[in-house]
C-alpha cells in the first residue's frame, strides 16, 4: 500500500534541475535497520551563498515523490482565534503561562502530563502563540526576524469552534502564502479553511489548495467523536506510536465543514458519523471525501481540533504532535535521519510446513519459516538559495531498508480466521502447544519483523472431528436347509472425515439367544448335535470387497471371530472424504437347529485418525 | 418341545420336503457417529435361524402274513433312511392294533397268553405284535436291543441314523393258531424322528 500517494505540490512529479549547472548537489542513502530509518546526508558544491534544503522521497509503493520532514526539532507559531476563556499552565521548562483557551496548543505540546514529562511534543516541539488580531495587522513582524528570514517552521491556526469567526485579513493571507511557497509547514484548524453557505472565511479559502480541499457550497457537516487511523507512516508513528491502520480514537466532537479532502487522510470519522448526521460523499468527479479528520497535502494540513472549544483528548494531543512534526520540512542542515524511511514491509505470510503431534494428541508443534522484506526508497534532495530562490535538485539515489525478522504471533483456538496481535510468541520456526478442546482447531502464525509489521495470517485447521456412517443394526440368517444357509449383507462403513480413519473391532459378543464359541471348536460344523448347535456359534466379521472400494489399507485379511476376540483388532483404513468400504459377516455354525431361533450380536467399531 | 417327525405305517404317508427361502436381511435406519480423535459405533447384529427340516423315508405300509399251520409269522423288514443333514433319532412312538380289517386285535403281552391253545375265539381276539431295530442295519452303535411291544405305551427310541442311512425294524409277534379263515388285521405303527 502506497505510503504516500499524492503528487509535489513543491516541485513536481519528478526531480528538477532548475538552477546552476555548476553546482553539484550529492545525496546518499544508508538505511539504518536497528534505528528503522534512513540516513541521508548530502553536500552542496557551491559554498558561495547560503542554501536551505527539502527532502524529498517515495517508497517502493509510491508512484510519486513527496517532501519529508528533515528536522529533530520544530518551532510553531499559533495564530489563536480571540476568545474569552483562559487557561493557566506551567510548561516542562518551568515557564507559566495564562492564555486565551483557543491557544492550548502550547499547554498541550509543553505541559508535562502522565505520557511524558516533556509534554505531548516529547520537548521536539516549542510553540509561540499570537492572536489572529495581530497577526492580521502585521503578519511578517510575527512570521520573520529582523533579517527577513522566517522564525518558524510551523504556523497552526487555530483551535476554536467557527475559528470564532475570524477570518485571515488579505495581509495574513498573502503572508501565510508565501510562508507556505518556502516549505514551511502550516497546519489549519477546525473551520478555518471553510466556505459555504453557513460560514465562510474567504482569505483562508483561498489556501485551501495547498491542502488539497475543495468545498461543498451547502453546510454539509460529517462529524462525531470516534475516529480511526486510515494511513500509515511518519505522522502516526512519530513522535507519537498512535497506532497501524485500524487503530481507534477518541477525539472532543468535531467534524468536517463541507470540505472534501483531495489529499492524504490519516484518519477518519467512524459511522455512523453521530454529529448532525452527516453522510460521507466525494465531490462531483467522484474523487475525495467529506469523511476525514485530518488530511495533509506535501506540507500544509487541516485537523478538525477546535470544534469542542479548546478540548483536546490525549489522543488528539497525540496526533496535533505528530501532525506538528510531520509538517517541519525545511532544514539548513546537511543531513537527516529520516524517519518516514522505515521498515513498512511485512514478511512474507509463514508457510506452514506441518503440524504433528505426540501420542495422545495431547501436544502439536506446528512447523513454518517466513522471511521479512524490505521497503525500498528513493531520495532527493533540492537546494533552495536563500538570497535569489534559485532551486535545484541532487540525483536520485535508492535504499531498501529491512529491519529483519522479529519472531512469530501465534494463535491457536477454534475459530477459523483469527488474526494474532502481533506480539511476538516465538522466536523459533516452530512451536509446540497443548492442544485445545474440541474436535477441531485452528493455528494462526503470522510473521513480525524488528519494525513491528505483522505479515498476513497462515491459517491452518486442524480437523480431528471423527464422522463415520454405519447401520445402527444388521441381520443375517441361517437356513440350515440352504446350500448356502448363511446369508447376510454387508456392512457399509463411510468415512465423513476429512483424514483416514481405522476400523477396529472393539468388541463382538452375543447379547441374547446364542453363545459364542471359537471358530476351531468344532472340526466340522456340519456334523454338530443339535445341543452343540443350540449353544453357540462363531460369529466374525472382516474387510469385504477391498477391489474398488474405499479402503486404503488392510490390517487384517481374515475374518475376527466373537470368541477369539480378546483385544481390539484392526481391520484397515477407509480413506477420507466420504470414502465407503465394507465389512462382511461370516460365521460357523451347526446345522441341527431345531426351532427358529432369534439371535442377537453387538458390534462395536472404533474409528481413529489414521495419520 | 422336540421336533418330532411321526409317520404312520400302516396309512398313506406323503413324504413332503418343505423348502424354506431365508429372508434377506436389511438394513435397519443409518447412524452418524462423531467424535474426536477415536469414536466408537454399535451395530446390533440380529441372527435369524430356521430349523432343519427333518427328511425321513420309510414305506407307508408293510405286510405281514401268520401261517397257522406252518406256526410262522412273516414280514419284511422295515427299512427307515434319514435324508437330514445331519443324524436323527428315531423312535417308536406307538404300535396299536387299529379297525379296518377282517380282525381287530387286542394287544397283549407276550407272555400274556398260551399262545398255543389258543381258543378260535381268543385267536381271533389276541395278538402280541412288537418291534425292534434290526442289528447291523445302519443304525449307530448305542441303538436299542429292545422289542416294543405294541400293548406296551411307553415309546421305544431305537436309535440314531445318520445323514443318508439307513436302518431297519423287524416285525415280530406272538399269535394264536386256531383262526378258521382268511382274515386281514391292521396296526397303526408311529414313528418319531428328531434331530440327534
Amino acid at each position: 500500500m502506497p505510503l504516500l500517494a499524492a503528487g509535489i505540490l513543491l516541485s513536481g512529479a519528478s526531480p528538477a534541475f532548475a538552477a546552476s549547472a555548476a553546482s553539484v548537489l550529492t545525496l546518499t542513502a544508508t538505511p539504518n535497520s536497528s534505528g528503522n530509518d534512513v540516513a541521508l546526508n548530502w553536500t552542496n558544491s557551491d559554498k558561495s551563498r547560503p542554501y536551505s534544503y527539502m527532502l524529498y522521497s517515495k517508497s517502493a509503493h509510491e508512484s510519486t515523490f513527496q517532501s519529508i520532514p528533515a528536522k529533530d526539532s520544530a518551532k510553531v507559531l499559533n495564530i489563536y482565534p480571540v476568545v474569552a476563556p483562559t487557561v493557566s499552565f506551567t510548561t516542562w521548562q518551568g515557564k507559566s503561562y495564562t492564555l486565551p483557551k483557543s491557544a492550548s496548543l502550547k499547554m498541550w505540546m509543553e505541559t508535562p502530563n502522565e505520557y511524558d514529562s516533556k509534554g505531548y511534543s516529547k520537548g521536539l516541539i516549542s510553540v509561540d502563540t499570537v492572536s489572529i488580531f495581530d497577526f492580521n495587522a502585521n503578519p511578517d513582524a510575527y512570521l520573520k526576524n529582523a533579517d527577513g528570514s522566517y522564525k518558524y517552521d510551523v504556523l497552526y491556526f487555530g483551535a476554536w469552534d467557527n475559528n470564532n469567526l475570524q477570518d485571515l485579513s488579505a495581509a495574513a493571507e498573502v503572508g501565510t502564502e508565501a510562508f507556505i511557497k518556502t516549505g514551511r509547514g502550516v497546519c489549519f484548524g477546525h473551520d478555518t479553511l471553510v466556505s459555504n453557505d453557513a460560514i465562510a472565511n474567504p482569505n483562508f479559502f483561498k489556501l485551501a489548495n495547498y491542502v488539497n480541499i475543495e468545498t461543498i457550497n451547502h453546510y454539509t457537516p460529517l462529524g462525531g467523536s470516534e475516529i480511526s487511523v486510515t494511513k500509515k507512516g511518519l505522522l502516526t508513528n512519530y513522535p507519537w506510536n498512535i497506532g497501524g491502520i485500524g487503530t481507534a480514537l477518541t477525539v472532543p466532537t468535531s467534524h468536517s465543514n463541507s470540505q472534501i479532502a483531495l489529499g492524504d487522510i490519516w484518519m477518519a470519522y467512524q459511522p455512523p458519523y453521530p454529529y448532525c448526521g452527516g453522510v460521507p460523499q466525494s465531490d462531483s468527479n467522484g474523487k475525495g471525501t467529506n469523511n476525514f479528520y485530518l488530511t495533509t497535502w506535501s506540507n500544509c494540513a487541516l485537523i478538525q481540533t477546535g470544534h469542542s472549544d479548546g478540548e483536546a483528548t490525549p489522543d488528539e494531543q497525540r496526533v496535533t504532535a505528530n501532525t506538528l512534526f510531520y509538517l517541519a520540512q525545511i532544514t539548513t542542515d546537511t543531513s537527516w535521519n529520516d524517519h518516514k524511511g522505515q521498515d513498512l514491509d511485512a514478511p512474507d505470510r509463514p508457510a506452514i510446513s506441518g503440524v504433528t503431534h505426540n501420542s495422545g494428541r495431547t501436544q502439536y508443534t506446528v512447523n513454518y519459516s517466513s522471511q521479512d522484506n524490505a521497503t525500498g526508497y528513493q531520495y532527493y534532495v533540492e537546494a533552495t538559495g536563500q538570497n535569489d530562490g534559485a532551486k535545484y535538485d541532487s540525483p536520485v539515489v535508492s535504499a531498501s531498508l529491512k529491519t529483519g525478522m522479529k519472531g512469530y504471533s501465534i494463535v491457536v483456538d477454534n475459530s477459523p480466521d483469527t488474526v494474532p496481535d502481533g506480539s511476538v510468541t516465538t522466536t523459533s520456526n516452530s512451536y509446540t502447544f497443548s492442544r485445545p478442546s474440541g474436535s477441531s482447531f485452528y493455528i494462526h502464525v503470522a510473521a513480525v519483523d524488528n519494525a513491528g509489521n505483522i505479515s498476513s495470517v497462515a491459517h491452518y485447521p486442524v480437523d480431528e472431528l471423527v464422522s463415520v456412517t454405519h447401520p445402527v443394526s444388521i441381520g443375517y440368517s441361517i437356513d440350515p436347509n440352504s446350500s448356502t444357509p448363511f446369508t447376510a449383507l454387508d456392512i457399509p462403513i463411510i468415512n465423513n472425515s476429512t483424514f483416514p480413519v481405522r476400523v477396529s473391532v472393539a468388541e463382538l459378543k452375543a447379547t441374547s439367544g446364542i453363545g459364542d464359541a471359537a471358530p476351531t471348536s468344532f472340526s466340522d460344523w456340519n456334523s454338530l448335535t443339535a445341543a452343540q448347535t443350540g449353544n453357540g456359534i462363531a460369529l466374525g466379521v472382516g474387510i469385504s470387497k477391498t477391489a474398488g472400494s474405499g479402503w486404503t489399507a488392510v490390517d487384517l485379511a481374515t475374518p475376527v471371530y466373537a470368541g477369539d476376540l480378546a483385544s481390539e483388532v484392526p481391520l484397515g483404513t477407509l480413506g477420507a472424504n466420504g470414502a465407503s468400504g465394507y465389512l462382511a459377516l461370516t460365521a460357523k455354525f451347526g446345522l441341527a437347529w431345531t426351532k427358529a431361533t432369534d439371535v442377537s450380536h453387538e458390534l462395536a467399531l472404533n474409528f481413529t485418525i489414521a495419520d | 418341545m422336540k421336533n418330532r417327525f411321526r409317520k404312520v405305517l400302516a396309512g398313506i404317508v406323503t413324504f413332503a420336503v418343505l423348502g424354506v427361502t431365508a429372508a434377506v436381511p436389511a438394513f435397519a435406519a443409518d447412524k452418524t457417529d462423531t467424535g474426536t480423535g477415536s469414536i466408537t459405533g454399535n451395530v446390533t447384529i440380529n441372527g435369524s435361524i430356521s430349523p432343519l427340516t427333518i427328511s425321513v423315508t420309510h414305506p407307508i405300509n408293510v405286510a405281514y402274513a401268520i401261517s397257522p399251520d406252518a406256526e410262522t409269522f412273516t414280514a419284511p423288514d422295515i427299512k427307515v433312511t434319514n435324508n437330514t443333514k445331519v443324524a436323527v433319532i428315531a423312535t417308536v412312538e406307538s404300535l396299536k392294533a387299529a379297525s379296518g380289517g377282517t380282525l381287530t386285535f387286542t394287544d397283549v403281552d407276550p407272555s400274556a397268553k398260551a399262545w398255543r391253545s389258543l381258543s378260535l375265539a381268543d385267536s381271533k381276539k389276541y395278538i402280541a405284535l412288537g418291534i425292534a431295530a434290526k442289528g447291523n442295519s445302519g443304525w449307530n452303535s448305542g441303538y436299542s436291543t429292545s422289542t416294543h411291544w405294541a400293548v406296551n405305551d411307553s415309546p421305544l427310541q431305537v436309535g440314531t441314523l445318520n445323514p443318508n442311512t439307513s436302518g431297519a425294524l423287524s416285525l415280530t409277534a406272538d399269535y394264536g393258531l386256531a383262526f378258521d379263515g382268511a382274515y386281514t388285521a391292521n396296526h397303526q405303527l408311529v414313528f418319531q424322528f428328531q434331530l440327534a
